[in-house]
């Protein structure tokens, strides 16, 4: 009788799948098929079928170049801190809102952090580029204790701190939402039997909200690994400048000024696979970790 | 024409020598744009029909359609319910011609160019093409897309728009859109006033100080020095993190050439062979300048972390004085200038020169954009003809076209003509000068204004300077007109030395290296400049550049071009 | 909750406010600068004189925004595909989030199957086949090609199904021991709990479809049919000056080069998403008082 029962509701699940999975498999996975072109020169007149084949070539090209090992460090690092920041700081800033109690308050800030999130790099670069300039905000600031004026987007020491910080001012409201809805979801009573315990705000936040919030954390921790090496092209194209090449030049920037040269479609395809298999390797095995030592599945 | 003759010239000229020399004349030759050929110019359309049966601006009997794909017009303004797709212009032609066009995509700028590649690649071609680049065109001949119209054009192409083709002289018009002989485009032109990049100055400023306009570099130096301590608050020359480009602003293209040096562009070396213009000896002399200026303060110290917008806000806020541009920015960015400060004046001077007294400037391709036809469109006159039809309207030599109402009503709402079928801006080869010139003449009363009858295009300039005559600096926009009828169109007939590259396309090792080369050169340069590297780096670049590939572009751009 | 009076405790929250409070403004900034330029005079703003407040106040921008006919008709597409894409994003969450919060053993293939969608999140074929399959299918120029492709949204399903995976099995089993088949569980308990999930995935997918413009700039064969965010993207990149020839060419430049009439509309732009957002912060600021979820 269960058994049964069981067979008509995974029937009933496969059928909610279906709309889904059709729509994944017509735009996701047919167009597939076409990562052909990653292992072609692709000459859009000649199509896929007729462009030349290159092997490897394409993959092996960033690899070739005499500052490769530039480009993915820079990459890699400016990828990296910025996952780092954006687990941080949203999570932080989530906690320090659940702890106010003015629903009226926590709503304008929650909302107000958002905001960056709607206007695009190419006017908030605007803006920041304004902030740091030599007679701008940040240097006025310096300057009353007694600094000299700094360009910091021509130096190669401030360009990437500036480019983490900048991200994380953007985006933090975004995954802040998710914690505060996260946060929601942990049953009032634990609180108030640790309340009754006599426990503290401190021991609160250890013992009731983070354990409760766990699963979250592990979760987006896990999904941003597969931007390990997105390092963000739009920011890092309208802030950059020839002179901070040494520490801000990452793949997507590269790729994007030799399709200056010739529209690339083939290296930005390989890059595109090359990244998206490391960022699916890593989070395969922080999959398995999680399962491995946590007993938890992510997903 | 003056022909200058030093050393430096001789090696830089041979390319330009014809070109310079038949653009001196193409005016007189053309018509439209020359006072003194305009008896002839009316009745330009009628030698046609005794030579041949062929009306290049014959309508046909059947209806006859073509798709197209078509560049967008940026904050279009049309009447209520006009489109790209169906205006005035498309009905005009269409009344004309029979001819019916639609268009099968439309997107601007780069989203053009991309959504170009992608339409290519999916295989769905219109019937008629914007090609945006010449490797684009390239790709289409090699891939036997499109059509040869060399017939087409030799049949149908009116003596009109032949003319303004022929005003380059020499074939040039044809040269990037001519593959083993045959015309598989119809290309635009880049004329003269697409190349020129003047010195612009605070004029305000200088005759304050009672300065005359700067010839030389040091000159210039001079005056940024007079100028900084005039307006203590300025930063100096503006610039651009892209030290050369075409057609732009904040660029330094004149600047360099002042030094005989052409970054970027191809040039002759003493022995008759090409070499990168990047790493000519030239460009050392230039940086080390550069970098003088730099420190001394008279360069923006910014100017390679601003975008083009901060450079363009010390412009308007009144905190540079002097800057590289094109004829235009008149009406964007020193427009706001003016309107933020009412005393502020700029003009544009054929500055600096070189140690030989001739002012160099470095030229774009002569094409810009092509017109193709689809293999197998079974209509290809139909193109031809359109654009004659379209050419004949532009440069106002169809009366019926001129004194129709919505002729009138589109001039007062400004539409642009880029909402007629083709993009392709062609004009003769001096035409903006020209005609700056001619409107000066007539301001100034030495022609009558009878010498604007039939100069559509000259008459506009007059009109407009005359209303800043009358109500100075009430309207930005005949401000501008002002500005280029008094100094920029001026400034650009004076006799300069156009310089052009003797290579514009891509080689093989480019496609792999260039981009290294580039980083590698963008660095450096500006690194000097700034001084955090000394001007010796640059010796170091050079061999880098020779070693990391450099070597072998030379070897293929030399082979390309037959040395 | 709790309530501690003590000083100490007041000092923090203090401290926590103001600290708070000092973020947001930082936030704030942009688009504060964003207003202040729309409402300033356009040679001012060339100037980049306008910090915070309008420098020679004029309502101007929004004036001249007013009769823009292409900006609302643009408004207008982005309301149809967010409202579109909206309601098929989050009908085909809920579908593919509750069954793959289930275990294997109840739906055998919920492994691969969420393995495909990780995998479909992380790699996709590039612009050319995409573009290539969009067009094949004779989609391009038309409202599904901006909702359709991005139909379900991968990250929203995995954020939502491990929600789901957290409410507690008796209800459900409870459920359907009164009979309850799959659907009426998931209309009567999941969704039910689920609303601050839901309606933060909900907000992510409006915002996604509001602020995309990539998609509408590649699939529209005709600017009439762009989103908002696309026509506004055109506005702001570089102009194009390569080939510049006519004083009526130039003209075109300074009035593209409007500064404030840009802001006016990133500033309009941004309205929506502003009514949009209180409303659904209702559902995860005061969380369920449902009471029994998770063990």
């Amino acid at each position: 009788m269960i058994a049964m029962k069981n067979t008509r509701n995974t029937m009933h699940y496969y059928l909610m799948l279906l709309p889904g999975l059709c729509l994944i498999t017509l735009f996701s996975i047919v167009p597939m098929i076409g990562v052909v072109i990653a292992f072609q020169r692709f000459i859009p007149a000649k199509g896929i079928g007729g462009s030349p084949w290159v092997g490897w070539d394409n993959f092996t090209y960033m690899l070739q170049l005499p500052d490769s090992k530039q480009i993915f460090i820079n990459t890699l690092l400016i990828a990296v801190l910025k996952i780092i920041a954006g687990i941080i700081v949203p999570l932080a800033f989530a906690l320090m809102l659940h702890e106010i109690r003015l629903a009226f308050f926590k709503r304008i800030v929650q909302t107000v952090v958002y905001l960056p999130h709607f206007l695009s790099w190419v006017i908030l670069s605007g803006v920041i580029i304004n902030l740091l300039t030599l007679d701008g905000v940040i240097n006025a600031i310096l300057s009353w204790f007694g600094a000299e004026p700094v360009m910091f987007l021509a130096s190669n020491f401030w360009f990437r701190p500036l480019l983490i910080i900048s991200d994380v001012w953007k985006e933090f409201g975004f995954s802040t939402i998710i914690y505060l809805a996260a946060l929601t979801a942990i049953n009032p009573v634990q609180y108030e039997a640790a309340v009754i315990d006599g426990a503290s705000r401190t021991r609160l936040l250890y013992h009731v909200t983070l354990p409760g919030i766990r699963p979250t954390i592990v979760l987006l921790a896990t999904l941003s690994l597969g931007n390990v090496l997105n390092a963000g092209f739009e920011q890092v194209f309208t802030l950059y400048n020839p002179l901070v090449y040494e520490t801000a030049d990452i793949i997507d920037t590269y790729v994007y000024r030799v399709g200056l040269v010739d529209r690339q479609y083939g290296l930005a395809t390989a890059i595109g696979l090359l990244k998206s298999v490391i960022g699916l390797v890593l989070i395969v095995i922080s999959y398995r970790l999680a399962a491995k030592f946590a007993n938890y599945r992510i997903f | 024409m003056k022909k200058p003759f030093g050393k430096l010239m001789i090696v830089l000229l041979v390319f330009l020598f014809v070109l310079s020399a038949c653009s001196g004349n193409s005016g007189k030759e053309g018509g439209a744009s020359s006072p003194s050929a305009s008896g002839g110019a009316e009745s330009s359309p009628s030698p046609s029909q005794e030579e041949e049966q062929i009306d290049p601006y014959g309508k046909f009997e059947t209806p006859v359609s073509f798709t197209m794909s078509k560049p967008d017009t940026p904050d279009n303004k049309l009447p209520e319910g006009d489109t790209l797709e169906n205006n005035w212009y498309t009905r005009y032609i269409e009344q004309t011609l029979n001819v019916k066009i639609t268009h099968d995509w439309t997107a601007q700028g780069d989203a053009y160019n991309q959504k170009f590649s992608l339409s290519l690649s999916s295989g769905n071609l219109p019937d008629v093409m914007f090609v945006p680049t010449e490797k684009d065109l390239r790709s289409l001949v090699e891939a036997n897309l499109i059509e040869d119209l060399s017939d087409v054009y030799a049949k149908y192409a009116s003596p009109l728009l032949k003319g303004y083709y022929e005003s380059t002289g020499d074939g040039i018009a044809f040269k990037t859109s001519t593959f083993d002989g045959k015309l598989m485009a119809l290309p635009d032109l880049n004329v003269k006033a697409n190349g020129v990049q003047l010195l612009w100055l605070r004029q305000d400023w200088l005759d304050n100080l009672k300065l005359a306009a700067p010839k030389t570099v040091d000159e210039l130096a001079e005056v940024l020095r007079a100028f900084k301590q005039h307006v203590p608050d300025s930063v100096g020359l503006t610039g651009d993190a892209n030290l050369v480009q075409y057609n732009q602003l904040h660029t330094w293209n004149s600047l360099f050439a002042a030094f005989g040096a052409y970054p970027k562009q191809w040039v002759k070396d003493g022995n008759g062979k090409l070499a990168y213009g990047s790493v000519a000896p030239e460009m050392k002399t230039a940086l080390a300048k550069l970098r003088e200026l730099y420190a001394e303060g008279l360069i923006d110290k910014e100017f390679a972390i601003h975008k083009q917008e901060e450079e363009n806000a010390l412009i308007a806020g009144g905190k540079s004085g002097a800057m590289f541009g094109p004829w235009w920015i008149p009406w964007w960015p020193l427009n706001d200038t003016v309107k933020n400060n009412p005393k502020a004046e700029w003009a544009a001077y054929a500055f600096p020169q070189d140690s030989n007294g001739v002012f160099n400037t470095p030229m774009p391709p002569i094409n810009n954009g092509y017109i193709v036809v689809r293999k197998g469109y079974a209509h290809p006159e139909a193109v031809m003809k359109v654009l004659n039809v379209q050419q004949r309207a532009v440069v106002g030599e169809d009366p019926v076209y001129t004194a129709a109402p919505e002729t009138q009503k589109y001039k007062e709402i400004g539409a642009s003509w880029t909402n007629f079928p083709f993009n392709l801006s062609i004009a003769y080869f001096n035409q903006v000068e020209d005609d700056a010139l001619l409107a000066k003449d007539v301001l100034e009363g030495n022609k009558t204004t009878d010498a604007l009858k039939t100069v559509a295009t000259a008459k506009a300039w007059y009109d407009m300077a005359l209303a800043e005559k009358n109500e100075p600096k009430k309207d930005t926009n005949a401000w501008a007109h002002w500005v280029v009828v008094n100094s920029s169109g001026p400034a650009m007939a004076e006799p300069m030395n156009l310089h052009y590259s003797e290579f514009y396309g891509t080689t093989e090792t480019m496609l792999t290296k260039a981009s290294v080369l580039d980083k590698l050169e963008s660095e450096t340069f500006l690194r000097i400049i700034l001084g955090t590297s000394g001007t010796e780096e640059f010796d170091t670049f050079v061999d880098k550049w020779k070693k990391l590939g450099g070597d072998e572009i030379t070897a293929e751009v030399n082979a390309a071009v037959g040395n | 909750m709790v309530r501690s009076q003590t000083w100490v405790s007041r000092t923090a929250n203090g401290v926590l406010i103001g600290f708070l409070a000092l973020t947001a403004l930082l936030c704030l900034a942009p688009i504060w600068h964003t207003l202040a330029v729309s409402l300033s005079d356009k040679s001012a703003a060339a100037a980049g004189i306008v910090y915070a407040w309008p420098v020679k106040f004029t309502w101007s921008s929004y004036e001249k925004l007013l009769q823009d006919s292409k900006f609302f008709d643009a408004f207008y597409v982005s309301l149809k595909r967010v409202a579109l894409g909206g309601i098929i994003n989050f009908a085909l969450t809920i579908l593919m989030a509750y069954p793959l919060s289930k275990q294997a053993r109840q739906l055998p293939g919920r492994n691969v199957v969420t393995w495909v969608l990780v995998f479909t999140m992380l790699f996709n074929a590039g612009l050319i086949p995409w573009y290539m399959t969009i067009s094949k299918l004779g989609m391009l120029d038309s409202i599904w090609a901006l909702v359709l492709p991005g139909a379900v949204p991968i990250f929203n399903v995995i954020l939502l199904l491990n929600f789901f995976r957290g409410v507690p099995k008796e209800l459900e089993e409870s459920a359907f021991v009164d009979g309850a088949g799959p659907w009426r569980t998931l209309l009567q308990i999941y969704i039910p709990i689920g609303l601050p999930a839901l309606a933060t995935v909900t907000l992510f997918s409006i915002v996604g479809h509001w602020n995309s413009f990539f998609d509408g700039l590649i699939l529209m064969n005709h600017p009439s049919n762009y989103p908002l965010q696309t026509y506004i993207q055109q506005l702001v990149v570089q102009l194009n000056t390569q080939s510049l020839m006519t004083a009526e060419e130039a003209r075109k430049l300074m009035e593209i080069s409007n500064k404030t009439l840009n802001a006016a509309k990133i500033f309009v732009s941004m309205i929506p998403i502003l009514i949009v957002y209180p409303f659904l912060q209702r559902y995860f600021i005061h969380g369920i008082v449902l009471g029994s979820v998770k063990e």
